[in-house]
């Protein structure tokens, strides 16, 4: 059996990773791609979390609650959407600039 | 040869499980290091798809089969076919004489070592065999 904090270790990491590439990255597409290490730390958190609290049921020896599954799943579910969505918005912001560094990404501030 | 064992006790065998987790989880950190420190951006997406095997992995190793058919399908293919796309698309801006990255990495650190600081908590109560129920209440 492998120790519970052996996952949460992985997944500190694994979202620290994250963090500091959103953070420091200079490329939107470097920092689309931190997110999405975020999103799987924190997706390993839930998922372990889910393996190691109380599922089974003691009268009835069933699998009762799947309520960390379920939310890993919105969060791939969103996760998709997201990088869909930023992808795009990168794509068309390239067309009408020619940069994808964030530095230069300041339209909206008038 | 008694001393000798004494002095320095051989690490405990791990079992099976623990046997597949450590490459797996060595293999997803390494990758997830690569994510970031990488320079060139393809290199990027390429660890990236390593990483998110890596996860896919440890959800199989969690008994969570569903999810890691579920992560290869939408990460490891849509997602990672979006961000080379992308990259393909937009090539040729970041390769020049601007630096990677920008000026933000000390704000970073400290987060990230708050970050470590919770997961290293977290491993010393659980290895001091702290009641979590209590902590909470």
């Amino acid at each position: 059996m492998v120790p519970l904090s052996w996952y949460l270790v992985l997944a500190a990491f694994v979202f620290s990773c994250g963090l500091y590439g959103a953070l420091v990255r200079r490329n939107a597409i470097a920092v689309l791609m931190g997110i999405e290490l975020m999103l799987n730390g924190v997706n390993i958190n839930l998922v372990a979390f889910w393996r190691y609290g109380d599922i089974i049921d003691k009268a009835t020896q069933q699998v009762v609650r799947l309520d960390g599954q379920i939310f890993a799943l919105f969060v791939i579910a969103v996760a998709a959407a997201e990088a869909a969505v930023g992808l795009a918005l990168i794509i068309s912001i390239y067309r009408n600039r020619k940069t994808v560094s964030l530095d230069q990404m300041d339209l909206l501030k008038g | 040869m008694d001393i000798i064992q004494q002095l320095f006790p051989l690490p405990p065998i791990p079992t099976l499980q623990q046997a597949v987790f450590i490459p797996l989880a060595l293999f997803t950190a390494v990758c997830a290091l690569l994510v970031v420190l990488s320079p060139n951006l393809f290199h990027n997406a390429l660890a990236l798809v390593g990483t998110l095997f890596g996860v896919a992995g440890i959800y199989a190793l969690l008994e969570a089969e569903f999810l890691a058919i579920s992560q290869i399908l939408v990460y490891v293919w849509s997602i990672s076919t979006l961000i080379t796309f992308a990259i393909m698309l937009s090539r040729g801006m970041m390769f020049g004489a601007t630096s990677k990255t920008n000026k933000q990495a000390g704000t970073a650190i400290d987060g990230i070592v708050v970050i470590g600081f919770i997961g290293w908590c977290n491993f010393v109560s659980a290895r001091s065999k702290l009641d979590v129920s209590i902590a909470v209440a």
